[in-house]
């Protein structure tokens, strides 16, 4: 029975694949980066106070998730195409490493995000007040 | 080329925390401030990475960063916020 799709060429194909995903998470962490070094550095020039940070910081906090959806998006591709074991093995490591980071750095922009709207519940009150 | 990138954004990160530590005279934003752009260069270096040592190398300078931040952050006396 002839192959309809041959181990060589979905391997060829899932490489390219993995390449251009993880391309695009890595872009997108660097764009964050670049984004958010701007921003910094405007907000540092233009203020004194460290809360007008945390909204740079949430920015670039989900810049950094969406890249790691990204990269957990090329390892999963690339379990389509794990011949070794020892693959496989740094392919979990990886891929755990990505996970663990993402859940965290969610926790953290909600509680962040949260801390940042308490902030502005408590001053929206004193402004009508004034 | 993706090394040489985490490597821009570790001396941005640098650069950025010590500016927010100058300007605000607040030391626990200056270090949240270089973290968060390290951490930034710490998943680009991942992404880049080939053998166990490396990938052992990331992923501790990741984790170190990571229990930085918590441990900051829970510290007596350090700001909710910035």
């Amino acid at each position: 029975m002839p192959e309809l799709l041959s181990a060589d060429l979905l391997r060829a194909v899932v490489d390219r694949l993995v390449r251009f995903v993880e391309a695009g998470g890595a872009i997108i962490i660097f764009s964050g980066a670049a984004v958010s070094f701007v921003r910094f550095v405007v907000m540092g020039l233009r203020t004194r106070d460290p809360e007008a940070f945390v909204p740079v910081r949430l920015g670039l906090g989900r810049f950094l998730a969406l890249g790691l959806e990204f990269q957990l998006a090329s390892d999963i591709l690339r379990t389509a195409v794990a011949p070794s074991f020892e693959e496989l093995g740094k392919l979990a490591a990886v891929a755990t490493i990505r996970t663990g980071l993402n859940f965290f750095l969610a926790r953290e922009i909600r509680e962040e995000s949260r801390t940042v709207q308490q902030t502005r519940d408590a001053v929206a009150p004193e402004t009508e007040r004034a | 080329m993706i090394d040489d990138l985490a490597v821009v954004v570790s001396a941005a990160g640098l650069l950025c925390g010590v500016l927010a530590f100058v300007r605000t005279r607040d030391a626990w934003c200056g270090v949240r401030v270089l973290l968060d752009l390290l951490l930034a260069a710490g998943l680009l270096r991942l992404a880049a990475t080939s053998g166990w040592s490396q990938l052992a190398a990331a992923a501790a300078l990741v984790a170190v960063r990571r229990l930085l931040t918590i441990a900051l952050r829970e510290a007596p006396g350090a700001s909710r916020n910035g």
